[in-house]
């Protein structure tokens, strides 16, 4: 491996949980070449993983946030003015190629299909890239690699990845953390007491299981961080709960309310 | 001393059972919702719903003399019942509305543990339920603080009642002001204390229902469902009865309990119990009828000649045969379907409902935002402006020599249409007759559904496809086209909406390879196939249970193999394992309460597509 950047301690990396072996997955991944795609509902640690995966790997991260607008060109890169003269300037994805960087698509599926091309050449054991507007033929490195993340459900039957880009990737599944590993989560990250993180994280594990009867959505660790640290800056539980928990779960009354009994319930409303 | 004991006592239920705060009243009417989904938060099974009961017959054994007083408490209690979880249709026991609605809420705490109380434990089973909620949820016990003293204070003095009655109460109230007190006393056989609002009750106990005649089991799974549908209706007065909790011989007491019942009301009123309107009315009273199986069946079938030919709808085509798939050949028999486009006879211009049309309103505006935008295309031959960055790339490859000849360097304003077909295909066989709620049936649900569909759609500038669908028979299979992908919307097509009507079965197979056909032949790159169902595969002959499953199975996969994204949206009473055998996990949508379905179905169809 030409890897030369040494991999770093762990008390210096941005805080990551691990859930179970996607640690060593990952970094066996990373060593073996391979594309990684991760799955699983909003909030729960894709992003934060990745981070800490190239801060552990020593690399570079770029992440992309794909939306559908997201033209071939914003991730290769174009041709811009400056000094009236045109000058080629790279795109994330071909910088990271570059420097042998990680370049994270978050939310692939929400790019156009004709985006999402591009990197066909990149995941498959060719490792190029080619720039059609510049005739180059870039080589990736080693050290490169490629994650993407979506969040799988009906909402994005039509959207889905074709199968033949799915099986460019590795695949990892991701999930809420269980009761006590979110309770040290929302406590680390918010800087709220190992109780107080126990309480929301408990509340959360019951709020979800109304995903799809009730809501469209389960409350994510964002949230719940969200809750825990507007308490920690003073605002009362059930005001906090409700800004942070309840409201954005749902836009029906009578669901927020029935959210506020159960936090109620669970907290106390006196 | 049996007597006295029940006269006693009859004058403490006929007193204390009345105490009502009319003015503090809450209605589950108006908690229902929250209560559910509080419910389900809190782990209560998501299968069960939640109804109203409005009495339940609080007799334990009735002496003789209650017997002939024609009295028995009846109480709004809650428990569970069938697929039910049962509340009081109002609660005014408590001064104020805060703790009636408090005590809602305690009760519905309880039932999510999902536990009957035992009959025989029923004192202890209570106490064991109030220990788990208040452990298991902390924010409440200040709330129990509350709801038990009031409960203390609505109690009867113990001084006060029969010896017999004495330690049951003295241990009751004990138990309620600190359920976690040591408690070895539980009710017995023949005393009954006044009901306890905060506590649970066991299922009624149940008369035998008719056995099912096990050989026509398959045949009347469509009547069982809208016997169970029919429960929607009338919940309380026509919990289905069955008889797997029979035990100790408490039926046939309960049997000769309510034939003495009746039988006092006969006497009552022997001259007015002639006609429906009063058997109903001796029903009401009886709080439970049985709803039978058997009696459903025999009107089903009477339904289901097909109609004469003045009142049928048109015929379009003499049938278009489509193959059927047999799984246990494990082969596709070519020209085993005949299916008939259909045009329905349309008799009546459309009524909405106010409230339907105020909800189409409110939608469509919404989706009128959704209405394809125009758009600039880059990269055009000619257009309106130059595009910078074209010819940017043109400078820098003319500069290193490698022009090319025709540089498109122009954007153009185009109006993007959406790359999309919808076609949704809606199940009108006869299950859709079963009523939902007051004189509201599934199939008036289908059509404002449709109905709401199309306006939105229509409005977002959509291409779409509305058909309907029912069978009799492989040689009967109707396909309605409501809207054809290239007709208009218009009053045409909601008058047609308007006039679809339950038929038949539900050839499901059949209806789906037609739709199918249609939607390939659209030009669009994405098609989206929505089914909408309240049930199962099924028609009069084998086409039913496994059989009609896997020929559904099959061509919901030919048609993904055709490209199409088949989404199946079930109005069945439950989310059963069979919607994801045949449509895959991620393919369909059980909508729980069928009254969404107008509001969910553009939604969905929102989710889906953007
Ligand atoms: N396992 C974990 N270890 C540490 N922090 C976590 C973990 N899981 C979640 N978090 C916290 O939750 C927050 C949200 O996580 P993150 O942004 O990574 O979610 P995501 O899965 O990328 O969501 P989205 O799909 O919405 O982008 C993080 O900022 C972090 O504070
Ligand atoms: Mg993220």
């Amino acid at each position: 491996m030409s890897n030369t950047s040494p991999l770093k301690h762990s008390d210096s990396l941005s805080y990551y949980q691990q859930q179970n072996n996607e640690v060593a997955l990952f970094e066996s991944a990373w060593n073996n070449q391979l594309p990684v795609l991760l799955k699983g509902p909003t909030g729960c640690g894709k992003t934060r993983f990745v981070q800490h995966m190239a801060e552990k790997l020593g690399r570079k991260l770029y992440t992309v946030a794909c939306h559908e607008d997201l033209t071939a060109s914003d991730l290769i890169g174009r041709h811009l003015i400056g000094d009236g003269e045109t000058y080629w300037q790279d795109g994330p994805l071909t910088r990271a190629v570059r420097e042998g960087a990680i370049c994270y698509l978050d939310e692939v599926v929400e790019a156009r299909k004709d985006s999402i091309v591009v990197m066909h050449p990149l995941t498959d054991d060719r490792r190029i890239l080619p720039i059609d507007r510049t005739g180059e033929l870039l080589h990736a490195p080693p050290e490169f690699m490629l994650v993407v993340s979506y969040n799988p459900g009906y909402q994005n039957l039509l959207k889905g990845m074709k199968p033949s880009t799915k099986q460019r990737f590795m695949s990892m599944s991701f999930d809420y953390p269980d009761k006590d590993m979110e309770a040290q989560i929302v406590a680390k990250e918010a800087g709220v007491d190992l109780e107080l993180a126990k309480l929301l994280a408990r509340l959360a594990s019951h709020i979800r299981q109304l995903k799809d009867h009730d809501l469209e959505e389960s409350a994510s660790t964002r949230l719940l961080i969200y809750a825990a640290t507007l308490i920690k800056s003073g605002i009362p539980v059930s005001e906090a709960c409700r800004a942070a928990i309840a409201e954005p779960l749902s836009d029906d009354i009578e669901v927020v309310e029935a959210l506020m009994q159960v936090m109620n319930a669970q907290l106390g409303d006196d | 001393m049996e007597e006295w004991v029940g006269v006693k006592w009859h004058h403490y239920i006929t007193n204390k059972s009345t105490i009502r705060y009319r003015e503090a009243a809450v209605s589950l009417n108006d908690l229902g919702k929250r209560l559910a989904v509080f419910f389900r938060a809190l782990g209560g099974d998501p299968g069960l719903s939640l109804a109203e009961t409005s009495d339940y017959i609080h007799d334990g054994h009735r002496t003789f003399l209650q017997k002939m007083a024609g009295s028995g408490v009846k109480q709004a209690l809650p428990h569970f019942h069938n697929e039910f979880f049962f509340l009081p249709h109002q609660i005014d026991c408590f001064p104020s509305k805060k703790a009636n609605e408090a005590l809602y809420y305690w009760l519905t705490a309880l039932a999510s543990l999902n536990h009957t109380p035992h009959k025989h434990h029923w004192i202890k089973h209570n106490q064991y339920l109030s220990q788990q909620i208040l452990n298991n949820w902390p924010g409440l016990r200040s709330r129990y603080k509350t709801l038990s003293r009031l409960q203390l204070q609505h109690r009867p003095k113990i001084s006060s009642l029969p010896k017999k009655l004495q330690p049951v109460e003295r241990a009751l109230q004990k138990v309620i002001a600190d359920p976690w007190c040591d408690n070895d006393v539980e009710v017995g056989h023949d005393v009954q204390p006044l009901p306890v609002m905060l506590w649970l009750y066991p299922s009624p106990i149940n008369t035998v229902a008719e056995r099912r005649d096990q050989d026509h089991q398959g045949d009347q799974e469509q009547e069982q469902k809208l016997a169970a549908k029919n429960l929607g209706d009338k919940k309380y007065k026509a919990e289905q009865m069955d008889d797997r909790d029979q035990g100790d011989g408490l039926i046939a007491f309960r049997l000769e309990s309510l034939f003495t019942w009746s039988e006092f009301l006969n006497l009552d009123r022997s001259e007015e119990d002639t006609d429906d309107e009063d058997l109903q009315s001796v029903a009401d009273d009886l709080d439970k009828i049985t709803v039978s199986s058997g009696k459903t069946a025999s009107k089903v079938k009477l339904d289901l000649d097909l109609p004469s030919a003045e009142y049928d709808d048109v015929v379009l085509t003499e049938g278009i045969l489509l193959p059927e798939w047999h799984y246990k050949k494990e082969q596709l028999i070519e020209k085993q379907c005949a299916l008939q486009t259909m045009a329905l006879n349309i008799t009546e211009p459309a009524q909405w409902r106010e409230e339907t049309r105020k909800q189409a309103k409110m939608l469509k505006r919404q989706f009128e935002s959704l209405k394809p935008q125009r758009k600039w295309l880059d990269r055009q031959e000619q257009g309106d402006e130059a595009d910078l960055n074209s010819f940017l790339d043109f400078s820098v490859q003319r500069s290193m020599g490698k022009g090319t000849t025709d540089p498109n360097l122009y954007r153009q304003l185009h109006q993007t249409n959406r790359d999309l077909s919808t076609l949704l295909l809606a199940d009108l066989s006869l299950s859709t007759d079963a009523f939902v709620s007051g004189d509201r049936k599934v199939i008036d649900v289908i059509r404002e559904s449709l109905y709401i569909f199309g306006e939105c759609l229509s409005a977002a500038g959509e291409r779409f496809s509305i058909t309907g669908f029912a069978s009799k028979l492989r040689s009967h299979v109707r396909y309605y086209e409501l809207k054809g992908f290239d007709d208009r919307y218009d009053d045409t097509v909601r008058n047609r909406i308007y006039a679809i009507k339950p038929n038949f079965y539900t050839r499901m197979g059949a209806a789906i390879r037609y739709a199918t056909g249609q939607l390939t032949a659209q030009k669009t790159g994405q098609k989206l196939l929505l089914i909408l169902t309240d049930g199962k595969p099924n028609d009069l002959d084998q086409y039913e249970g496994r059989y009609g499953m896997e020929d559904t199975k099959h061509a919901v996969n030919a048609a993904r193999k055709e490209g199409l994204v088949p989404f199946c949206i079930s109005i069945d009473i439950e989310p059963h394992d069979y919607l994801a055998y045949i449509f895959g996990g991620q393919s369909f949508l059980h909508i729980k309460h069928i009254e969404e379905l107008p509001k969910k179905l553009p939604m969905l169809f929102y989710q889906l597509t953007h």
